[in-house]
């Protein structure tokens, strides 16, 4: 693994957090979320999303329940009330960041 | 659920760490099946094997899975080897007391030893330190519990900060040499009775005395062990030799202390003798304790800007 590649996991780390929390307004199963952000163009690792979710539940931002109405029994999750507030703290970080990078850049060019 | 699935399942779970193990088994079971699901053709055997490798190694799943808190955390690791220090300067110290004065061995991580022969004791000092390490493992973990963060500031303080006391000087090693020669006079005397040999006056009971060959064997021990050291010491500066001095003299004392053993007199003379030995071995284990946090301070010295 390349140092980008390195870079590229730690970043995603927080960002993945946020995304999840944005995805799962609406009740997902953990392929589900991988094949959907694959759509997206992320990758992302099972063993990495899978932990991020139960954490998240640990945490109380999620909620899940498993749904065996199908052939194969799935735990589907979803936002909470809590993940709501989280996701909004989250997301004023992701802004204040992202502008930070944006002046950075523009000092960098000029 | 399929036998490769649940065959990798079972591969997982001695390694994983979780409040709710079964529904993480379950949830990891599942994720497979989606992505067998997921390949061209659905869920075959190849396609479930596939997904089942796809997965990695048992081991980094289960760790990748494992939610409950290490027994002890990365940034204790070498707390728990100083921890485990002390607390085996203690016991070694307990077992040589023990030893001296003729009782059982009644020390951990043994609760009680009827008889310390030479041959229980090559077990025991590096069976001790197992348990000691384990021991550590436990305290931190119980402090942790208790939300309390465990400190250095405390050995901080047994710690000795004067580097005077750093590598010997040729006198202190002649000094230590002429502590042996000394003690080996006594072991003489002692053993020997040269007094009575060349007819001398006096009050010469002391030979009479049933502990006091034990007692100098002992001390010829510990002061040949401590020299050696401090010869070695000289030669070579490292910040080990504040622990394996009063380790190798704790060590050489439990030996003597073993093979000479006698059984325990009721005589005043023979009391004090084995008192005298019992508190050098107090000052021993407590050089112990301070060497090991005197080598832990130097080994983790801030770097030299």
């Amino acid at each position: 693994m390349n140092e980008v590649d390195n870079a590229e996991k730690e970043m995603n780390r927080g960002f993945l957090q946020l995304v999840v929390l944005l995805l799962l307004e609406k009740a997902m199963y953990g392929y589900m979320i991988v094949r959907v952000l694959e759509e997206q163009g992320l990758t992302v690792d099972e063993n990495t999303l899978y932990p991020l979710l139960r954490r998240l539940e640990e945490k109380g931002a999620l909620s899940s329940r498993w749904d065996a109405t199908e052939a194969k029994a799935r735990k589907y999750y979803e936002v909470t009330d809590q993940g709501r507030v989280l996701r909004g703290s989250l997301l004023e970080i992701w802004v204040k960041q992202g502008k930070t990078i944006q002046t950075l850049r523009q000092e960098v060019r000029s | 659920m399929n036998a490769h699935i649940s065959d990798f399942l079972e591969r997982v779970r001695p390694f994983l760490v979780a409040a709710n193990e079964v529904d993480v088994l379950r949830e990891i079971g599942s994720s497979v099946e989606d992505r067998a699901a997921g390949m061209a053709g659905g869920m075959t055997e190849e396609n479930l094997q596939a997904a089942v490798g796809a997965m990695g190694d048992p081991r980094d799943v289960a760790a990748a899975w494992s939610t409950a808190r290490p027994a002890v955390a990365a940034n204790y690791r070498k707390i728990h080897w100083l921890l485990a220090g002390l607390l085996y300067a203690v016991t070694v110290g307990m077992a040589v007391i023990s030893a001296i004065t003729g009782g059982a061995t009644f020390v951990g991580p043994f609760v009680y030893i009827p008889s310390l022969t030479p041959l229980t004791l090559l077990c025991y000092l590096p069976f001790a330190f197992v348990f000691d390490y384990g021991l550590a493992s436990l305290l931190i973990q119980v402090n942790e519990r208790l939300g309390t963060r465990v400190g250095v500031e405390w050995v901080r303080h047994i710690a000795h900060r004067d580097p005077r006391r750093g590598r010997p000087t040729l006198g202190r090693v002649i000094g230590e040499l002429v502590g042996v020669a000394g003690t080996v006079a006594l072991y003489l005397l002692a053993r020997f009775g040269i007094p009575h040999v060349v007819s001398l006056p006096g009050p010469m009971q002391l030979m009479k005395i049933p502990f006091f060959i034990p007692f100098a064997v002992c001390e010829l021990a510990l002061v040949t062990a401590e020299f050696t050291v401090t010869f070695v010491h000289y030669a070579r500066d490292w910040p080990a030799f504040a622990i394996i001095k009063p380790l190798a003299g704790m060590v050489a004392l439990l030996i003597a202390a073993t093979i000479v053993r006698t059984s325990a007199q009721s005589g005043l003379a023979d009391l004090i003798l084995r008192g005298v030995l019992v508190v050098t071995v107090l000052i021993k284990t407590w050089d112990l304790v301070q060497g090991v946090a005197t080598a832990f301070f130097a080994w983790n010295a801030a770097p030299r800007m």
